[in-house]
């Protein structure tokens, strides 16, 4: 991680669901800082931390969080939530950082090329994971892991092992045999998946109901 | 086969409520586009069958599709011209609920415009408002 981003913040007395409606009609998200002592409550700037987000692809961003102008907390965003319509953050989790202990990141994944599978053989190119979590100092957090697979042909596939990272600096804590991309055969013949199938009449099998009982409803109806 | 749950505890159940926003399956999981609800609505299975349908000619079978909801409520009506009461309905057919944010389809291993044609295509077949999503790009 190379930037570091200033973000300014205040203490934060309100809790409660009203209370953080009212900070977040006020045009603040709430969030909170753990990970170093007790944990605090904090607000900050929406419209700051928007355009934090958007030059960031990734949220392993490094902030540094002024509260109040009294001290900077060296932190990492742990987890946004966002409105699940406008996209909106809602509450942001701060994960206080020491410069010397190692903490562990989950860290996107991003294929770069375009595999000889799928424009050759007419593939799927499928990515199966899109984190991989890794353990390192906040210094070497990377935005990013770019991996290439222009060389994938059909019925190949990444492990997490073949993503290529500096041991001395990165743990995979991410299990090596875990598929990262594959490129699949594309389909054919599936064209009878789309003839229905006719099966009408058929009811789901209710469990623990005995046969008489099911007749006795049907004759009901 | 239409979708449909193959064991359930009860063979009837009670309308509920559809009021809040998706709370769960509301972000893309799995493709890269996807088809997010806008409104909420009482999905059928006939309805999810006709979206994989025309989602699939669509993208002439290449690329691959994650339906993202399941027809496991039943819902019941009473024959026409029946007088109210002597109990519920039989079972009508099977629906999903979709709330305001839920994530219904998803797509991937296929170019943008393919992929928003193909959810065009499945929008018209649902009853409500939806919109076409994808992972960021940067």
């Amino acid at each position: 991680m190379k930037e570091e981003i200033k973000l300014a913040a205040e203490a934060r007395q309100e809790i409660g669901s009203s209370a953080v409606q009212r900070l977040r009609k006020a045009g603040k998200v709430p969030g909170v800082i753990y990970g170093a002592g007790d944990p605090k409550n904090v607000s900050f700037d929406a419209a700051t931390f928007a355009s934090i987000q958007r030059h960031h692809h990734s949220e392993n961003v490094m902030l540094s969080l002024d509260i109040d102008g009294d001290r900077t907390h060296k932190v990492l965003m742990r987890e946004v939530q966002h409105h699940p319509l406008t996209g909106a953050p809602i509450h942001v989790d701060f994960y206080e950082l020491s410069m010397t202990r190692k903490v562990r990141v989950e860290i996107p994944v991003e294929l770069t090329g375009t595999p000889i599978g799928v424009t050759r053989d007419g593939g799927i190119l499928e990515q199966l994971v899109r984190e991989i979590e890794v353990e390192c100092l906040p210094d070497d957090i990377l935005e990013e892991i770019k991996v290439d697979v222009s060389a994938l042909e059909v019925n190949d596939g990444l492990t997490v092992d073949d993503i290529a990272l500096d041991p001395a600096k990165y743990k995979k804590i991410t299990a090596g045999d875990i598929a990262v991309a594959a490129v699949s055969a594309a389909r054919v013949g599936e064209e009878g998946e789309e003839a229905e199938e006719a099966a009408t009449g058929a009811e789901p099998e209710v469990i623990g109901a005995s046969k008489d009982d099911e007749d006795e409803d049907k004759d009901q109806e | 086969m239409p979708l449909m749950p193959k064991r359930v505890k009860h063979r009837k159940v009670q309308r509920g409520s559809r009021k809040g926003t998706a709370s769960r399956g509301n972000a893309m999981a799995f493709g890269e586009y996807g088809l997010q609800s806008l409104g909420r609505a009482w999905i059928t299975n006939i309805q999810i069958e006709a979206c994989r349908v025309a989602i699939n000619r669509s993208m002439k079978r290449k690329g691959k599709l994650w339906i993202r909801i399941f027809p496991d409520k039943p819902y019941t009506k009473k024959p026409l011209e029946v007088r109210m009461g002597k109990g519920k309905g039989g079972v009508e057919g099977w629906v999903a609920v979709v709330r305001p944010g839920r994530m219904m389809f998803e797509l991937g291993g296929v170019p943008e415009p393919v992929a928003r044609e193909a959810m065009k295509l499945a929008a018209a077949k649902l009853p409500i408002r939806t919109r076409f999503v994808q992972r960021h790009a940067h």
